[in-house]
């Protein structure tokens, strides 16, 4: 008769460490950010930053 | 707001000059958030953009000195799952084409590179990609976790664990997978697609034809 249940021994965790220094998916995943985040900030965001400083410029001179 | 104690015009100024910086440190992080989660260079920086936006428009209720980060997030977040939402009635939903797709990555590979991982990633069910994105790779906390996606520190353990696993078969197989385990027999991991799944994937093909 097949066994049904948790495989696991007892006092193993439920839920395995996952452990982002040392787990190779980790590893991958935190190389694949640093890619995006070492990328040139495109010139849509700065324009969109410099909208809002006009927008506090205005404000500021508003008050 | 009613109740709220009124600041003075100088400290109403500096903590809007404190959260412009803010927006612009978190850029770089929110942009790979948003690569993470749909995959797709153009589609993810209008998504960063649209955050950032409804950032600097509900400024009012960002409490300095907490978890901006989280919050922007958060934010980015609430507003991916409401465009998929919105836009899931246009595409129709085929789970045996899914599934054959799963299967065919599933295939075994010598290595860890990148590009499988990348791929892989974008298969896992959207709660288990975002969840293995915050923390695998932007190093938030259970907490901060939870924070983003609105659930318990228990989901977000257990969504990260049925993703690392899922992921972990997408680019290695099975038997690999297995052997990891050390002898212990894993039952199948489920590798559903959702409904905002096949969307997404509808859209970054669209994406990459036009």
């Amino acid at each position: 008769m097949a066994k049904i249940g948790n495989p696991k021994p007892p006092g193993a965790p439920i839920i395995k460490a996952f452990d982002t220094h040392s787990d190779p998916i980790a590893i991958a995943l935190k190389r694949l950010h640093e890619e995006v985040e070492a990328e040139e900030i495109p010139s849509e965001f700065l324009n969109l930053l410099a909208a809002i400083d006009r927008k506090m410029d205005a404000k500021a001179k508003g008050e | 707001m009613a109740g709220e104690i009124a600041k003075s015009p100088a400290v109403e100024n500096s903590d809007t000059e404190e959260f412009r910086a803010q927006l612009l440190a978190v850029i770089p992080a929110l942009r790979g958030f948003a690569r993470g989660l749909c995959g797709n260079r153009e589609l993810a920086d209008d998504m960063a953009q649209d955050a950032m936006m409804r950032a600097w428009a509900a400024q009012a209720s960002f409490t300095p000195g907490t978890n901006f980060r989280a919050w922007i997030f958060m934010i980015l977040r609430n507003q991916f799952y409401t465009t998929i939402r919105r836009n899931s009635r246009m595409v129709s939903w085929d789970p045996e084409v899914a599934e054959r797709v799963l299967i065919a990555q599933a295939a075994q590979h010598d290595g860890l590179n990148l590009q499988d991982v990348q791929d892989a990633l974008q298969k896992l069910p959207l709660e288990q990609r975002e969840v293995l994105i915050l923390i695998g790779a932007n190093g938030l906390s259970y907490e901060e976790a939870a924070e983003v996606m609105g659930c318990a520190i228990g989901t977000i353990k257990s969504r990260l664990a049925r993703g690392r696993t899922a992921l972990s078969i997408l680019i290695n197989g099975t038997e690999q997978y297995n052997a990891e385990l050390d002898g212990t027999v894993e039952k199948p991991v489920s590798l559903r697609v959702t409904a905002e799944e096949k969307t997404l994937a509808a859209r970054n093909e669209t994406a990459r034809q036009s």
